[in-house]
C-alpha cells in the first residue's frame, strides 16, 4: 500500500473562515492599490496634456513676436504717412485762404451784371486778415443797391453778405456802398 | 499475535479519529485569534486602514498633482485664445500697412510737392521779398513803398527764431508792399503769383481805383479832417496795399514726427490734398 495513504498531517489546517478571511484581505489589498494607481495615471495624463498646451503657448508667442517684427518693419511707411497727414492737415486752414484772383474779380463783375438793369461800379477791392472780402462801389440808386444785395446773397460763392456802409451822394445822386462777404469759390477752380 | 496486530490497528484508528475530532472542535474566529498576538493586531490594523490610506493617497495626488495640472491646462487654453486674438489684430494691422506701402510712391510724391511749396529748411525771407519785387516789375507795378533791407533782416531773424520752435508748427512769413498800376496789370500780377510754383497767400489786400480815392478824399473833407489820400495819382491807376504770406514748417515739426505716429487708419484731408496735387504737382 502507498505510504502517503497512511500519512497524518498533524499541522492544523486553516479553517474555512480563515481561508475566506485571507481571500478577503488579499482582495482588499488589490482594491486599495487601484485608487492610487488610478490617481497616478490621471495625474500623468494631466501632466502630459499640460506640457502639450505649454508648448502650444510658446509657439503662439513666437508667432506674435514674428508678427510684431513684421509690423515694426513698416515703421518708415508709418512715418511717411504721419508726415503727410500732419502736414496736409496743418495746411488745410491756409489753403482755404487761397483764392484765384481772376475768378474772384470775374465773379464779382458777373454777379453785378446778373442784376439786369441795376447799374453799379466797383472802385475798390479788399481782403482782411480774417479772410473777409470787401468791395466798394457806387450804385445809381438805393433800389439798384438792393438788387445787387439780393443777387450777391443768392450766389453760393458769397457767404455772410453784409452791407458795411452806405452813403448817399446828393451832388451826384448816387449811393456809395461797401459790402463785405466771405468768398467760398476758393478750392473749386484749379 | 494476529490479535495484537488487530488491536494495534484499532488503536491507530482511534488516533485518527482523535485528531479528526480535535480538528472539528477547533472553531475559534480569526479576530479573536489576532487579539491574542501582536502580529495579529498589526494585520488587523492594516486590513481596516488600507482603504483609508488608499483614499488618502488618491486625494493627495489629486490635490497636489492633478488639480494644478488641470488648472495649468485651463490657463494655457485661455492664454492661447487671448493670444490668437492678438494675432488676428496684428494681421489686420499688417494688411493696413501693406496697403499703405502700396501707396508709398504717391505719398512720397505728395510729400515732395508739399516740401517744395512749404519748405522746412533755413528761411530765405530776402529771397521771397526779392521774388515778389521781380514779379511786380515784370507786370509793370510801380512799388510805392519798399521793404527796407533793415526790415527784411529783422524779419529774417524773427523767422529764424520761430523756426527753431520745439513744437510742431507752421511759421507764417509775411511781406507787405504798396504798388501803383492799372487794374489789369494788378490783376495779371496777382494771377501770376497764384500760378507760381509756390504757396503764397494774399492775406490782406486793399485795392483802390481813382473813384475810391476821390470818394475817400471827399469824405475826409466833409468830416473836416485832413485829406491824406493822394489824389495826384493818375485816373487810370489803381493803388494796392498787399501782404503776401509764405509758410515754413518749424524744426520742431521734424522732431515731432520722429517721436509720434498717427493711427494707421488716419488719412490726410482729401480736399486739401487734391487741391495741392492739382495746383502744384501738374506744374
Amino acid at each position: 500500500m502507498p505510504v502517503y495513504k497512511h500519512t497524518i498531517d498533524f499541522l492544523p489546517k486553516p479553517s474555512t473562515e480563515e481561508v475566506e478571511e485571507r481571500f478577503k484581505v488579499s482582495k482588499a489589498g488589490v482594491y486599495a492599490a487601484i485608487l492610487p494607481l488610478l490617481a497616478a495615471l490621471i495625474w500623468l495624463a494631466a501632466v502630459f496634456i499640460n506640457f502639450y498646451y505649454r508648448n502650444e503657448v510658446k509657439q503662439v508667442e513666437a508667432e506674435i513676436l514674428a508678427k510684431r517684427v513684421e509690423v515694426d518693419s513698416y515703421l518708415e511707411t508709418r512715418r511717411k504717412q504721419t508726415e503727410l497727414v500732419l502736414k496736409v492737415d496743418s495746411l488745410t486752414d491756409l489753403v482755404q485762404k487761397d483764392f484765384f484772383p481772376q475768378k474772384f474779380f470775374d465773379d464779382v463783375s458777373d454777379t453785378i451784371k446778373s442784376t439786369g438793369d441795376a447799374q453799379a461800379t466797383i472802385y475798390a477791392y479788399g481782403r482782411e486778415e480774417d479772410g473777409m472780402f470787401s468791395i466798394e462801389g457806387r450804385a445809381n440808386s438805393y433800389l439798384d443797391l438792393a438788387k445787387i444785395m439780393v443777387v450777391f446773397t443768392g450766389k453760393r460763392e458769397f457767404e455772410n453778405v453784409i452791407i458795411k456802409s452806405i452813403h448817399y451822394n446828393p451832388e451826384r445822386n448816387n449811393v456809395n456802398f461797401e459790402i463785405k462777404f466771405y468768398y467760398s469759390g476758393l478750392l473749386e477752380e484749379v | 499475535m494476529p490479535e495484537e496486530g488487530l488491536q494495534d490497528r484499532k488503536r491507530e484508528k482511534g488516533v485518527h479519529e482523535l485528531v479528526k475530532d480535535a480538528e472539528k472542535g477547533r472553531k475559534a474566529p480569526l479576530p479573536e485569534k489576532f487579539k491574542k498576538s501582536g502580529k495579529n493586531a498589526l494585520k488587523m490594523i492594516l486590513y481596516y486602514s488600507a482603504p483609508l490610506i488608499s483614499i488618502a493617497i488618491f486625494l493627495l495626488i489629486l490635490v497636489l498633482g492633478t488639480i494644478p495640472a488641470v488648472k495649468g491646462i485651463v490657463q494655457s487654453n485661455n492664454e492661447i485664445e487671448e493670444k490668437n486674438g492678438e494675432i488676428k489684430e496684428l494681421e489686420k494691422q499688417i494688411k493696413v500697412l501693406e496697403a499703405l506701402r502700396l501707396n508709398e510712391a504717391d505719398v512720397n510724391m505728395d510729400l515732395a510737392t508739399i516740401d517744395k511749396i512749404v519748405p522746412s529748411e533755413k528761411t530765405q525771407v530776402a529771397k521771397f521779398v526779392g521774388e515778389i519785387e521781380e514779379m511786380a516789375k515784370l507786370y509793370n507795378l510801380e512799388e510805392s513803398k519798399y521793404e527796407s533791407g533793415e526790415t527784411i533782416e529783422k524779419l529774417e531773424e524773427e523767422i529764424e527764431e520761430e523756426l527753431k520752435k520745439e513744437s510742431a508748427a507752421i511759421i507764417h512769413i509775411p511781406t507787405s508792399s504798396e504798388y501803383i498800376a492799372t487794374f489789369e496789370d494788378i490783376k495779371e500780377f496777382l494771377n501770376a503769383l497764384y500760378y507760381k510754383d509756390d504757396f503764397i497767400i494774399v492775406s490782406s489786400l486793399d485795392m483802390q481805383g481813382y473813384e475810391a480815392r476821390e470818394y475817400q478824399a471827399g469824405r475826409q473833407r466833409e468830416m473836416g479832417e485832413q485829406v491824406t489820400i493822394d489824389t495826384t495819382i493818375p485816373v487810370t491807376e489803381w493803388t494796392m496795399k498787399v501782404t503776401f504770406e509764405k509758410y515754413q514748417f518749424s524744426e520742431g515739426f521734424s522732431k515731432y514726427l520722429e517721436e509720434n505716429l498717427v493711427s494707421m487708419q488716419s488719412k490726410p484731408n482729401e480736399e486739401t490734398l487734391i487741391f495741392i496735387r492739382e495746383k502744384y504737382s501738374s506744374q
